[in-house]
């Protein structure tokens, strides 16, 4: 029982990595929240419906899903932070306009489905179980977690042995120093957000799997979670978000299982608050959170 | 008049309620905190209120300070660790303190009455006490105002390392922001319990924190005159047209946008502060006038 | 008056010294150099006592009180005041506005009587207020006391956070390259200020760039380079020193 929850608790935890990990490319690179990513991981959702039940074949449907969610988060940044970013010291002011976009996104659904919720057709993915060592794994489950394991390989590999990896820590680091360099901000950011848009995107379709319902507030819990991923994980920090994520899964999962049900929320937000107290920078976390007045 | 009072009077009240929040998000954001605790702390002041009037038969105007207090101690207490953190982990910070709140007004359902909330709040609150306290808050911003405090706020949110440099205890600073803060939306937050009859803890969620950001984005976030000015247009707003009505949180998104990047002081600053140029200019003139009939007195 | 003194100070950023230790001393009623070529460590120095960056080694001390280990803020309230070399104003604020914020330290009222209004906070204002209108006059600036500070010229900006800094009457005031981008007769203005000030009783660390500044003002001066003191004592001697001329025209040659 206990190892059954702990495998339910990776697999969400590894979404919730997915979800995490644009989340934090984004704080990394330009420094600023962007709390319109829950609105994009409910477009993904969104757009993969529509697109299998107008027929088409459902990879073809989170290709396409993950393709729209990259170009919405490009346009997030050209909305949102672009403007904001020229002018400096847009923490805040992006944090703002940020969560203008997630409320524009989220109206949008809204309208769209009636308030309703969605599920996918029946048979959009086999269901098949599997028994291991005694545990009950679906397929969608061993999918997830593998397509999550390719994707997150695939991503620290670029941002670690390819030259875009380099122009993005350089950018990170110091965009003037960065720019005299001759690296191009602009195509690094633009690069940054369609990655996590688009991974954004790919977490909504497999939660619209994994519980079999769409919604237009899906988003928001997911990014309250986000918060609590990256800062455990340390803002900015790719290995944090990711072993930050599939503690909080575990916990979740565990919390849910064994303590009474309407106090996971305030365990995990506890949580949180634990972390900012003990370890205000996170468990990998190298950008600074404690505020002036101290000596460095 | 009177007929114009009864016709608009649920959105005079909906908008001196929203003012007494306006003042609560302001204060904080005022002073460089990036609080977005206030919706935590209206639901504490606002259920205080809300079980000690139905419960008990503590008199109504204690209930009502009882929550003040209550939401300023929890503003206080919130600090402690608050103040350490900067600006993204202060806003995640409170944001966690707001989710906490709300699942353990879920969870303690034969307290709180879970997700159905409390019903039957004796209705003592009308329009005239809510005006009194928005002009008691008012006046008490408007001290601050004129006070160091206020300069300190101005100082820290402006450049913490130089108010740091002058002496200014970055942490206490703070912690008074988030007393201040608390206890206004404590006190707005209880108010609202006696107006309204029935509360719920979905009524400080997301939308709560969206609406009063928005107010005080739209309205200004360092003069009297800004969450005023965005109460009054939010409130406005819906009025003019129906589907500004209808799709209220899109308007407030597009609005949040549209502000923060092409009018980031706010309606209501920005008002404000042409007049103080206004002014500004007025005075220069008449000095540089006054110097030439010096000159020509001088030299003549 | 108390006096301000560095002893062994040193702070290494990783591997890099860029103060090794350093020994200085700042005395009430007079004007103290500190000079050096770019990147020397003079910044660091200030930092260090202002309270910014902690120390690697060392001691600093100011009445025979340390004050290494304290926050930015008790420096401040220690009587150690200062200004940034890269100008730290209060942008949206007036310039009015900027100096009244330099007297916190020497308020009376307390929370509540400033939230209530009670005559105590009113009367703290209003001192402050013609105390800063003293100021601007003797800093020439009261013409622009209700412009918006990040709207001055370069000079006049310098000035503000002068006014700023020695408003709440410190001890000891770090000047952190004040005359930098000011034409002479501009600088020559502040020098007449800045003797005024020694003679009041307060102790001046002048931090400069410029060589001819500092030992036309100043009655002692110290030299840094790439974090070490290479030399100190009276201007004229210093100034023969061949450790200094070798530093000096090894950079900008000033």
């Amino acid at each position: 029982m206990l190892s059954q929850q702990i495998l339910n608790g990776l697999v969400s935890g590894s979404v919730y990595a997915l979800f995490s990990l644009g989340f934090t490319l984004i704080f990394g690179v330009q420094k600023l929240l962007n709390f319109a990513h829950g609105a994009t991981f409910m477009a993904g959702a969104f757009i993969a419906y529509y697109c299998t039940i107008s027929g088409l074949p459902f990879v073809m449907a989170i290709g396409f899903s993950m393709l729209a969610t990259g170009l919405i988060a490009i346009l997030i940044d050209l909305i949102a932070f672009r403007t904001l970013r020229k002018r400096g010291n847009a923490e805040f002011p992006a944090l703002v306009s940020s969560i203008g976009v997630d409320l524009i996104l989220v109206s949008i659904a809204q309208q769209v489905s009636n308030t309703q919720v969605l599920n996918f057709p029946f048979g959009t993915f086999p269901i098949q179980f599997y028994d291991v060592f005694g545990l009950r794994i679906s397929l969608l489950q061993i999918v997830i977690l593998a397509t999550v394991a390719v994707l997150v390989a695939a991503l620290i590999f670029y941002l670690k042995k390819t030259t875009f990896g380099r122009q993005v820590r350089a950018v990170a680091t110091n965009e003037r120093a960065a720019a005299l360099l001759g690296v191009n901000a602009q195509s690094v950011y633009l690069q940054t957000f369609f990655i996590a848009g688009a991974l954004a995107g790919l977490a909504g379709v497999l939660i619209g799997l994994l519980f079999n319902s769409i919604q237009f507030m899906m988003g928001e819990p997911y990014m309250l979670r986000a918060f609590v991923v990256v800062v455990i994980g340390g803002l900015g920090s790719v290995q944090g978000a990711i072993v930050a994520s599939l503690l909080l899964g575990v916990t979740q999962s565990l919390a849910v299982a064994y303590l009474p049900s309407g106090l996971t929320d305030a365990i995990i937000f506890g949580l949180l608050f634990l972390v900012l107290l003990v370890r205000p920078n996170g468990l990998f976390g190298d950008i600074n959170a404690v505020a002036g007045g101290t000596r460095q | 008049m009177i007929q114009m009072y009864y016709a608009y009077q649920p959105i005079i009240d909906f908008f001196l309620l929203s003012v007494g929040f306006g003042y609560s998000q302001q204060i904080a954001l005022r002073a460089g905190v990036f609080s977005i605790g206030t919706a935590g702390f209206a639901a504490l002041g606002s259920y205080c209120v809300a079980i000690l009037a139905t419960k008990t038969g503590v008199p109504i105007f204690l209930t009502v300070i009882l929550g003040t207090v209550l939401a300023a101690a929890v503003g206080g207490l919130l600090a402690l660790p608050l103040a350490r953190l900067r600006g993204a982990f202060q806003a995640i910070a409170t944001l966690a303190f707001v989710q906490i709140i709300l699942s353990l007004l879920l969870y303690g359902e034969g307290f709180t009455g879970g997700a159905l909330g409390i019903v039957g709040i004796p209705r003592e609150v009308n329009t005239w006490i809510l005006l009194i306290m928005v002009g008691l808050i008012m006046y008490v911003m408007w001290n601050i105002g004129r006070s160091g405090m206020g300069r300190v706020f101005n100082a820290l949110r402006q450049e913490e390392s130089v108010a740091s440099s002058l002496g200014v205890n970055i942490g206490k600073y703070h912690i008074i922001a988030f007393i201040i803060s608390g206890a206004i939306a404590g006190l707005f937050g209880g108010l609202q319990s006696l107006y309204t009859f029935q509360i719920e803890p979905h009524n400080y969620g997301f939308h709560f924190i969206v609406n009063m950001l928005t107010i005080v984005i739209l309205g200004g976030r360092t003069t009297l005159l800004g969450p005023i000015m965005g109460a009054l247009i939010m409130a406005i707003l819906p009025e003019i047209a129906r589907p500004l009505a209808e799709n209220r949180q899109a308007v407030n998104g597009v609005i949040l946008i549209l502000v923060i990047t092409f009018l980031p002081n706010g309606v209501g600053d920005e008002i404000v502060f042409w007049f103080r140029r206004r002014k500004q200019a007025r005075q220069q003139q008449k000095r540089a006038s006054d110097k030439e009939g010096n000159d020509a007195v001088t030299s003549s | 008056m108390p006096s301000l003194r560095l002893e062994n100070v040193a702070k290494h950023f990783g591997g890099l010294k860029a103060v090794d230790k350093v020994t200085m001393e700042v005395l009430p009623g007079e004007i103290t150099g500190l000079i050096g070529p770019n990147g020397a460590g003079k910044s660091t120095v200030v930092n260090m006592i202002s309270g910014v960056l902690a120390l690697t080694e060392g001691d600093i001390t100011v009445d025979g009180v340390s004050v290494a280990t304290d926050r930015a803020d008790i420096v401040s309230r220690k009587g150690v005041a200062r200004t940034f070399q890269n100008i730290r104003l209060l942008p949206e604020a007036t310039v009015l506005e900027n100096v009244l914020i330099g007297f916190h330290r020497r308020e009376e009222a307390g929370v509540l009587s400033q939230l209530l209004g009670l005559p105590s906070a009113r009367r703290d204002t209003k001192v402050f207020e013609e105390k800063a209108w003293d100021l601007l006059k003797r800093f020439r600036m009261e013409e622009f006391a209700e412009f918006e500070a990040g709207n001055l010229a370069y000079g006049h900006q310098r000035r503000v956070e002068m006014m700023r800094a020695i408003a709440a009457e410190p001890d000891i005031v770090l000047l952190d390259e004040p005359v930098a981008g000011m034409n002479d007769v501009e600088s020559d203005e502040l020098a007449v200020i800045f003797r005024e000030l020694a003679e009041s009783g307060m102790g001046l660390l002048l931090i400069e760039h410029n060589v001819g500044f500092v030992t036309r003002l100043c009655k002692k001066v110290y030299v840094l380079d790439s974090g070490r003191m290479i030399a100190s004592g009276d201007p004229e001697t210093v100034t023969r020193d061949p450790q200094v001329v070798a530093a000096y025209i090894g950079t900008s040659g000033h």
